[in-house]
């Protein structure tokens, strides 16, 4: 059972990565994403991953596979809050020189796959727990996928392998935001559900939580593997554009602010989030 | 430089021994096991099941992890089928994989367009990082398999196994004997004066019979094996374009975007004039019936087709 103090710990990073993502989102693109992610993103930064900032190649430390590539900006705060790259390449996102794309790749220190291409990250998460396994390596592959991703016909390809392979070491997390780059939502768009029972279907043990309730994930993620060998998924259920009641509203998916939003909205939803 | 041993070892003894020597050695497969290997290493063996795409993004995740996946990849849907993720996912990633293709050309020619690999070559060649080998013969095969793991980062060795019944006129082995293998380099298999023939894989086979043809009856031909398809051989497509009269590159790929097109491409941009032809499988989906005899006849690429186009170009 998780401490208060920790839960508290954690919402307040979770916090602090929403609003230096709506910071840096005048240079990055994909805020609802971004914030839908962001209590995943701390407890996994912040409680449950194995990293090593001075080594960022341990080869026993959990390897996190942000396989839509966008919804970066939590990734790259938390990264650099842990001191993987100076807080100050933040300011530099997407510009000649920088080390971060649009898409988290890994041109970044600390981040180990390069995602954009949809629905390849599963496979590769696959391939990582299996070859941890075949070396005997601690850590896991935890694989955070979007939903509307989850339409890519590879990521069941990949979810086939991981329940015959028993892959105990292999986690499938998914933002389930329920709306993609159409504003029509997953549901009317190429539906999703029951997005638990396939899961289950394919071999693995499903647990469907709030995904922006921090002591849920926290108790949820310590817990794995949920069941002995069989891979695990946690649905997290979120909003898109969680804590920017425009954002909420208007279920963004893509857009800058600066390029074509507008800065004094921006300061608006930093106060928003941030609370001052 | 790696050199084969005095008897060449197939792909199978080689994953036994290298996967004997280092236990990051792994095997990955479609619907396929390497059964020796599975015996000894089971927990090395990694079946996909037919699922092309999951079995590169599976060898890059492994390869991440530190193995070294040996992948039996079927052409063509391999890579077809899974496109993106060996360039996205595997070479993007610089995974340490090595990619066996198998049954290139026509060689699976009763099955129909599905099954022919007209475009691998050019499909290949388009990828970053990629190291693109096409060995002759085994003995060249295991030359190739030991350069290609001396290199950290993605190879794809485009073999010469011959997987289904090609007809009489189909697997006449070169009879080439022990060679070095470069990466970068291909190899005159023979000089003369007036015609080289650049060829590779399955095709080179039938373009040996031709040159032999062809010296027979007074034209001086060299074969040129591209075994090195990238990196390319320029300096050797250079050689041929400025000492003899015509360049004649041959493959059992489509004539687009392959190694007609990267020969052509070679010589142009050294602004050398010459005589110049591509000889490979025109732009079609072959729906005739024949075996792969008959159907190489079809559209000219046996002996006889090969020398019938060197003597045209020459004329």
């Amino acid at each position: 059972m998780a401490t208060q103090e920790l839960i508290e710990r954690l919402e307040e990073k979770a916090k602090f990565l929403r609003w230096r993502s709506v910071e840096m989102n005048i240079r990055t693109a994909h805020p609802g994403g971004a914030l839908s992610s962001s209590d995943i993103f701390a407890v996994l930064y912040y409680h449950t991953m194995k990293v090593d900032p001075d080594n960022p190649s341990w080869p026993d430390r959990d390897v996190l596979v942000n396989s839509r590539g966008f919804a970066c900006e939590p990734l790259y705060v938390a990264l650099a809050d842990l001191g993987f790259f100076p807080e100050s390449d933040l300011a530099m996102a997407e510009e000649m020189g920088s080390h971060m794309h649009g898409m988290s790749a890994t041109t970044t220190p600390g981040v180990d796959f390069s995602g954009g291409s949809l629905g390849h990250g599963l496979g590769f998460g696959v391939g990582v727990a299996l070859g941890k396994r075949a070396r005997g390596l601690d850590g896991r592959a935890i694989v955070l996928t979007g939903d509307g991703e989850i339409q890519e016909g590879a990521n069941w390809e990949a979810a086939m392998a991981a329940g015959h392979y028993k892959l105990e070491n292999f986690v499938w997390i998914v933002d389930r935001n329920r709306y993609q780059t159409s504003a029509r939502g997953t549901e009317d768009t190429m539906s999703l559900e029951p997005l638990h029972t396939k899961m289950e279907a394919f071999g693995f043990a499903v647990r469907r939580i709030n995904g922006h309730d921090v002591r849920e994930l926290v108790d949820t993620l310590d817990a794995l593997p949920l069941e002995p060998n069989r891979p695990s998924a946690v649905i997290c259920d979120t909003v898109k554009g969680k804590g920017v009641s425009f954002f909420e509203e208007n279920r963004t998916h893509a857009g800058r602010f600066g390029r074509n939003l507008d800065t004094a909205l921006q300061e608006a939803a930093i106060k928003e989030v941030r609370g001052y | 430089m790696a050199t084969a041993t005095s008897q060449p070892k197939s792909v199978s003894e080689l994953l036994f021994e290298y996967g004997s020597k280092d236990n990051r050695v792994c095997y990955v497969g479609v619907d396929t096991i390497d059964a020796a290997f599975a015996e000894r290493h089971p927990e090395r063996v990694i079946d996909v099941g037919i699922a092309e795409q999951n079995e590169m993004a599976v060898a890059a995740g492994m390869a991440a992890a530190g193995m070294i996946p040996i992948v039996n990849a079927v052409t063509p849907f391999s890579p077809l089928r899974n496109y993106d993720q060996i360039r996205t996912v595997l070479a993007r990633h610089d995974g340490n994989v090595k990619i066996i293709a198998r049954a290139l050309g026509l060689q699976n020619i009763s099955h129909g367009a599905t099954h022919h690999d007209y475009e691998s070559l050019a499909l290949y060649l388009t990828i970053p990082n990629l190291i693109v080998l096409a060995p002759a013969e085994d003995w060249q095969m295991e030359a190739a398999f030991r350069a290609a793991m001396e290199v950290e980062g993605p190879v794809v060795l485009m073999g010469p196994s011959m997987t289904y019944d090609v007809g009489a006129d189909g697997p006449m082995a070169l009879e080439l004997g022990e060679r070095p293998f470069e990466i970068g380099k291909a190899e005159w298999l023979s000089e003369g004066a007036d015609v080289a023939i650049v060829s590779f894989g399955p095709a080179l086979r039938y373009s040996m019979q031709a040159a032999n043809r062809l010296n027979d009856s007074g034209i001086s031909a060299g074969v040129l094996n591209m075994c090195s398809l990238k990196p390319f051989d320029n300096e050797a497509v250079i050689h041929a374009a400025n000492n003899y009269k015509a360049v004649l590159a041959v493959e059992e790929q489509t004539i687009w975007g392959g190694l007609g097109a990267a020969v052509g491409t070679a010589i142009a941009e050294a602004g050398i004039g010459t005589k110049f032809k591509r000889l490979g499988i025109p732009d079609i989906y072959m729906e005739e019936i024949g075996d792969y005899t008959e159907m190489r006849a079809m559209i000219g690429l046996n002996a006889t087709g090969v020398a019938d186009a060197a003597r045209e170009l020459l004329a």
